[in-house]
């Protein structure tokens, strides 16, 4: 502590505690010096260290009596009297940032004598944050100003006064400025109705640079949600434009006297960022009213403000450290990985992020260019360069681990958590649910949601919120679940809470955990619970539903013998999806179930929507054919249903009934199924089961069939087994004749075919010419092999047969 | 110019005690028209039926592929071979090496993990592309109902394919009743696997009504829900695809007839080789006096067809067309077909496959002239081979209603009731197949009606549209140029049997002193048989794409001279 008489010898006096030589012990070290140099002074002491903050307060006393006070207040004051205007405005400003006493008699003082720096003296005022009439009155003269500087100090000063009165008279001059259509929308909407900022933007958007700019100043001035969501759109495009410009820096200067992190953040990037072209116009000025050629938006302008705010991010660090937090962080997720330009040092233009992430130790070994500061290398910032204000808010500066945008920040971030888990231990368990997605954290998160978890009282929304979270939260919630089974065996809230979960994959892991947790558990223990699952059954659609259905399921055999029959009936006749799935489950599972609901009630279940409910009408199809109940021919009108497992599980049955239950008919109906599946089991059917049945009149069927893998049964059924006679013989003949024809026959089905024809046809002449006809048909084939392989069958065909006539002349056919 | 669909029920299949029951759902959007009867030979519906749905959904138009995953692994190795040069340390590299040989495990295990949830996830993305495919994009069929016939006609989904099945009534053993008339039919995947399972073996029923399959309804039913309806985005000019389709056939094209196993042996040949080298014709060889040789470029494999295929022309031809791919559609008739007629009209032009299933039924499958040069959207215009004698609103209303009446009727025989001339009578029918009102029927030479619109018919609406078109058609518009300014001379004319030969001058343009020289070959009634010019257009595209204005304008020239000396 230092403290100082201007008139008092000696005019310095320096107190301040030392460790002592022990443990729990420091000393009192008082020096005094009459030049502002230190040598020696004395110590008191040894004092324990509960005491010593008393004992330097008793001393500090024993010097304000004598008139010592804080020298730089007693500069600062002593500045608002110096002639030159600008120390005066600067002395104003600290003067609000210090809160010295007596700041408020001091600047009213020299507000009466106050040229054009009464603007910083009505900031200060407002910093402050002493709602004196003095100041109330000053203010609102000042909002009542036309000059911009000065109807912003004074509106801002009333803002933060906390003047109702004042501001709503602003806000009623303000308005008067503005355009009719916007004021109109302004006046219709209330200024928490968001919807209406829409049509509000689209108003400003017609509005031409110049009128616009004091729009947007205005609208931010109000301050409103409907307002400010109205400009957000707006304010960050086109911001250096000719008549744009001076609104821009004014919302900004609006924005860093509310503190306003948000906004100082998108303001402060966007000038940064900006690169506007060399631009001059006749503007006319607002403090002498004269037109005068000027700059706009030039370097230097843009370099004031971005020092203003790194100023502003200092200020806020030492004298409100509790908001700096906010403000840095709004500030570091701003910058983006395109904001890199090419060369050794990509964020040299980038001043606000070197300040953020190596002031102040680093920048004084930086080299300063024009701006900016930079490095060859910008290397991650050290982890002492962690600000003492971003301890004011950890979580804050926690999720810059996620939310930031840039590699080195998230480094940065994710070294001092894994260094110092202080940080972890003082962040909430949103933030650390968030922190599981960085694999760097991951671990160290996820040991602190374990350390923290009480299984006896878990906390739901946490759990709830990891289980709708990405995969690793799910395991890090399942961890956590498995850690109160006792919990979930007994409370019917808890589980149905987690059921309820938002996404699937979180209703789906919560069943998961609770089936985990029930294993092993009596079904009478958990019937209560159970019982509530299926009453929740019948409300919402299947997809909200899915995680009881999942927990119900599993159990259903153990379910199935506890529940009445009403009530095993009553689901399976709810509307709801989920219902029906559960109870068809039930059903299968109960003796005798199928008679209570019928055969007919049966094969319609086998045509549901859901799988569970197919599978379960096939099991409950099973029993009722077991049980003799249901005809095993009526399977048959299931084989072909339109969903596969309906159809393998049909198949099935049929796979196991005797085949004396079906017959020839069966066996057709079957091969001339449409799905793919069933055709290729008839396949096998036929071929186990041949002997059971006329194989000549199944031929007789197969050849019309037009799949090739029935027709390539056909072909295997033909030679051992089309009855002789000619009928038979013409009747298959165009399915012959179809083999030949058809491209992409196989060889050997060719080969088989040609066979038939040659050992068919050489029986009589009256089988030859039809063999003849078929072969004459593709007789001028292409294809080598085949005519090949088909004109010697037909040559010896003729031969055996001269009278038979062909499209094939035999040459010397009369000598042979 | 959408296309929309309303059916109260849905087509399909059923089946039970060894009868099948064949129900076709019929737009209710369009007339009532209906069919009851008993299919005879219900083997060779199927075959038709499965022949034209692989028309409906054949699209062999060439579109690149995306090859995103390709290029995505691409960009991997490019990554990979940088980031190989960028790390110079071995022990870098060896780690590299490493994770990355880990990643590759973790990748497999991990496609491992998933191949179940990929196969039914890409099960299901088949399923709901095909339906959304037949929802958006497959235009369900045409279905007319006449006296002695009904016909089903489709374009295929890339618009270059046009077929047409027939089936007489003597294909049916009993028919319960009929109403004449044009409309659709609910024509989906799902119904073309129920029809696969027609046989000869059970008594087959076909239905053609609005019920569908679940209401005994024939003609719409106001209180009845409607059960499925689908609009289709159609492209400008779908309706001139038909009339395109008619304008060719009504052409005087040349006729081949070939052997099933001709195709067959074409067929077998493009299925089992594949080439990108152009040209990929198909090219007929005529000789007069010998069979047709249909050679396959670029291979130049030779395919003598069978003795029944003999050409009879007066002069060695050599005509290739392109798009044989299309062809393929033919395989699922050829093993029951009889016979298959080839009518073709000339070098890169298109040409019509009619395969004779029976006596009694046919496909006729028309191919534009290449596959990208498709019948809607494409390039060839038929419509001004026909001729256009002037046609009064009130001719044009009294050859409508009477061949709405009969339904199907010959020129002359229009010609006579009505009392017009054969060229008034063939330029309204001409009209009112331009408008969509009929049809011309290839195997038996004569009109059809078959409105394809569900608007009432107003002569003086169609003239108007006729004129825009002609006046929209700059060919059309020099020819009426040409002829108006006297550019045009008729040098020679020769009678021939079916019409006339005629030789002329032309100057190029209007303006130009340049002159082309146009011949034509033009049938009785007016209609161009065969046309040459040497300006550089014919001399560039052929008949390919039309004719040109100075062919055009001979012909008007000539026209105008048959009427001077009558």
């Amino acid at each position: 502590m230092r403290l100082y008489a201007a008139h008092a010898t000696p005019r310095h006096v320096w107190l301040s505690l030392q460790p002592g030589t022990f443990h729990g012990q420091v000393l009192l070290r008082e020096a005094t010096s009459q030049d502002g140099q230190t040598w020696g002074g004395t110590v008191y002491g040894p004092f324990a260290d509960s005491a010593a903050t008393q004992v330097l307060e008793e001393r500090a006393a024993h010097w304000r009596a004598l008139g010592y006070g804080d020298r730089i207040a007693a500069e600062l004051v002593a500045a608002l009297q110096v002639p030159e205007r600008k120390r005066r405005a600067r002395a104003a400003v600290q003067l609000g940032w210090r809160q010295p006493e007596g700041a408020l008699e001091a600047l009213l003082a020299a507000a009466e004598q106050a040229t054009t720096e009464i603007s910083s003296i009505v900031d200060a005022l407002g910093r402050l944050g002493v709602a004196d009439p003095r100041v109330l009155t000053l203010a609102r003269g000042q909002a009542e100003k036309k000059l911009l500087s000065r109807r912003r100090s004074g509106v801002e000063c009333l803002r933060a006064l906390g003047d109702a009165e004042g501001l709503a008279q602003a806000r009623a001059l303000g308005r008067a400025r503005l355009n009719p259509e916007i004021r109109q929308l302004l006046e219709a909407a209330a200024d928490d109705q968001l919807d209406a900022a829409p049509a509000l933007s689209a108003a400003l958007q017609k509005l031409d640079a110049s009128t616009l700019g004091l729009h947007l100043d205005q609208l931010y001035e109000e301050g409103t949600p409907l307002t400010l969501a109205a400009i957000a759109p707006l304010l960050t495009v086109g911001l250096t434009q000719i008549g744009r410009w001076r609104y821009t820096k004014s919302v900004f200067k609006r924005a860093l006297l509310r503190s306003d992190a948000e906004w100082i953040a998108r303001l402060a990037y966007a000038i940064e960022q900006s690169r506007p072209a060399p631009q001059r116009a006749s503007l006319k000025s607002g403090l002498d009213g004269q037109q005068r050629s000027t700059a706009v938006a030039t370097a230097a302008t843009r370099a004031w403000l971005i020092r203003a705010t790194a100023r502003h991010l200092r200020r806020l660090a030492r004298r409100q450290p509790e908001d700096y937090a906010a403000t840095a962080q709004a500030l570091l997720c701003a910058y983006q990985l395109s904001d890199q330009r090419p060369g050794p040092q990509p964020f040299a233009h980038c001043l606000l992020l070197q300040q953020l992430l190596y002031a102040p130790k680093a920048l004084r070994k930086g080299r300063r260019r024009r701006g900016g500061y930079s490095y060859g290398k910008l290397p991650t910032p050290a982890l002492s360069m962690v600000p003492e204000a971003w301890r004011e808010a950890p979580s804050a500066f926690l999720q810059l681990s996620y939310k930031a945008q840039l590699p080195l920040i998230r480094e940065w971030v994710e070294r001092a958590a894994l260094r110092e888990p202080w940080w972890l231990t003082q962040v909430d368990a949103d933030t650390l649910a968030q922190l599981l997605a960085l694999p760097a954290l991951r671990t160290a998160a996820g040991a602190e949601l374990q350390r923290r978890f009480d299984s006896a009282a878990p906390d739901l929304a946490l759990c709830g919120a990891l289980l709708d979270g990405p995969d690793y939260a799910r395991a890090v919630a399942l961890g956590l679940l498995a850690q109160c089974r006792r919990w979930l065996q007994g409370s019917v809230e808890a589980v149905q809470q987690l059921l309820s979960r938002q996404s699937a994959e979180g209703r789906a892991a919560a069943a998961e955990a609770i089936l985990a947790a029930w294993e092993g558990v009596d079904v009478d223990t958990l019937l209560p619970i159970l019982r509530a699952l299926l009453a929740q059954l019948g409300s919402g659609d299947f997809e909200s539903q899915a995680g009881r259905v999942s927990v119900l399921t599993p159990l259903a055999a153990a379910l199935a013998g506890r529940l009445e029959p009403a009530e095993l009936l009553a689901l399976i006749d709810a509307p709801a999806l989920a219902a029906q799935s559960v109870g068809a489950s039930l059903l299968a599972e109960r003796e005798g179930a199928w008679a209570w609901i019928g055969a007919a009630r049966i094969r319609a279940l086998a045509a549901a929507a859901l799988p569970a409910i197919r599978q379960a009408a096939v099991r409950l199809l099973e029993q009722a054919l077991l049980a003799g109940a249901e005809s095993p021919e009526a399977l048959l009108a299931l084989a072909d249903a339109p969903h596969a497992d309906t159809r393998a599980g049909v198949l099935r049955l049929i796979a196991q009934t005797d085949f004396s239950h079906y017959g020839l008919d069966a066996m057709v109906r079957l091969c001339d199924a449409i799905q793919p599946d069933v055709q290729q089991f008839a396949i096998g059917w036929v071929r186990d089961n041949l002997s059971a049945v006329d194989a000549g009149a199944l031929l007789l069927k197969l050849v019309e069939h037009p799949r090739p893998a029935l027709q390539a049964l056909a072909i295997e059924l033909l030679e051992d087994h089309l009855p002789p006679g000619l009928p038979t013989w013409q009747q298959v003949a165009p399915f012959l004749r179809a083999c030949l024809r058809r491209p992409g026959m196989p060889r050997r089905a060719k080969d088989r075919v040609l066979r038939q024809l040659r050992q068919r046809g050489r029986i009589d002449a009256d089988h030859a010419a039809v063999a003849v006809t078929v072969l004459d048909d593709s007789l001028r084939t292409r294809t080598l092999r085949d005519g090949e392989q088909l004109m010697p069958v037909l040559a010896e065909l003729l031969l055996q047969f001269p009278e038979l006539k062909s499209a094939l002349a035999l040459i010397g056919r009369t000598a042979a | 110019m959408n296309f929309d669909y309303r059916y109260q029920g849905r087509s399909g299949v059923q089946e039970e005690g060894g009868q099948a029951r064949v129900a076709l759902a019929t737009n209710t959007l369009r007339e009532a028209s209906y069919f009851r009867g008993v299919l005879a030979s219900p083997l060779l519906a199927r075959e038709g039926f499965a022949a034209l749905f692989d028309v409906v959904q054949s699209d062999f138009k060439w579109r690149p592929k995306e090859r995103l995953a390709y290029r995505l692994w691409l960009e991997a190795q490019d990554r990979a071979f940088v980031e190989q040069f960028a790390s110079h340390q071995q022990v870098a590299q060896a780690r590299i090496a490493a994770l990355r040989a880990r990643l590759d495990a973790l990748d497999q295990a991990r496609q491992e993990r998933r191949r179940d949830f990929r196969s039914a996830r890409l099960r299901y993305i088949q399923v709901a592309a095909r339906d959304e495919m037949e929802a958006s994009r497959v235009l369900d069929p045409v279905i007319t109902i006449h006296p002695d016939e009904m016909s089903f006609e489709a374009f295929s989904l890339d618009q270059s394919s046009y077929g047409r099945l027939r089936l007489s009534y003597e294909l049916f053993s009993q028919i319960d009743e009929y109403a004449c008339g044009t409309t659709n039919i609910d024509f989906s995947r799902s119904l073309h696997e129920h029809l696969e399972g027609l046989r000869s073996y059970r008594q087959t029923r076909f239905d053609i009504g609005a019920g569908g399959l679940s209401s005994a309804h024939l003609v719409a039913d106001t209180a009845a829900p409607v059960a499925h309806e689908k609009r289709i985005a159609l492209p400008d000019g779908w309706l001139e695809g038909f009339l395109n389709v008619h304008g060719l056939i009504s052409m005087g094209l040349t006729r081949l007839q070939l052997a099933p196993i001709d195709v067959l042996n074409v067929l077998k040949h493009l299925l089992a080789h594949r080439t990108r080298q152009s040209p990929r014709a198909l090219r007929f060889e005529l000789s007069p006096g010998l069979p047709v040789r249909v050679v396959l470029e670029p291979w130049e494999h030779s395919i003598w067809c069978s003795p029944l295929s003999v050409y009879h022309g007066h002069q060695p031809l050599s005509w290739r067309i392109w798009g044989r791919d299309r062809l393929r559609t033919l395989a699922r008739v050829l093993p029951v077909c009889e016979q298959v007629d080839v009518y073709l009209a000339g070098t890169g032009l298109p040409s019509v496959w009619v395969a004779n299933l029976g006596a009694y039924a046919e496909l006729t499958l028309a191919l534009s002239g290449w596959t990208d040069n498709d019948w809607v959207a494409g390039e060839g215009r038929f419509d001004p081979l026909d001729r256009r004698a002037e046609v009064s609103p009130t001719q044009l209303t009294a050859v409508h209603q009477l061949l709405q009446a009969l339904r199907v009727c010959d020129v002359d025989d229009i010609a006579a009731r009505l009392s017009l001339s054969r060229e008034v009578a063939t330029s309204a029918v001409s009209l009112l197949a331009q408008d969509g009102r009929a049809m011309y029927d290839l195997r038996r030479g004569a009109p059809r009606f078959r409105d394809l619109t569900v608007t009432p018919f107003v002569a003086g609406s169609a003239l108007k549209r006729q004129r825009q078109v002609q006046r929209d058609d700059p060919r059309a518009k020099l020819a009426d140029a040409l002829l108006a300014a006297n550019q045009i001379t008729i040098i020679a004319r020769r009678p021939v049997p079916d019409g006339y030969k005629l030789s002329g001058n032309c100057a190029e343009d209007l303006g130009r002193q340049q002159r082309v020289r146009p011949q034509l070959h033009i049938s009785t009634e007016g209609a161009i048989i065969s046309a040459s010019c040497t300006c550089e257009a014919m001399q560039r595209d052929g008949m390919s794409k039309g004719v040109c204005a100075h062919v055009l304008a001979l012909r008007s020239a000539h026209l105008a001279r048959l009427e001077s000396e009558r």
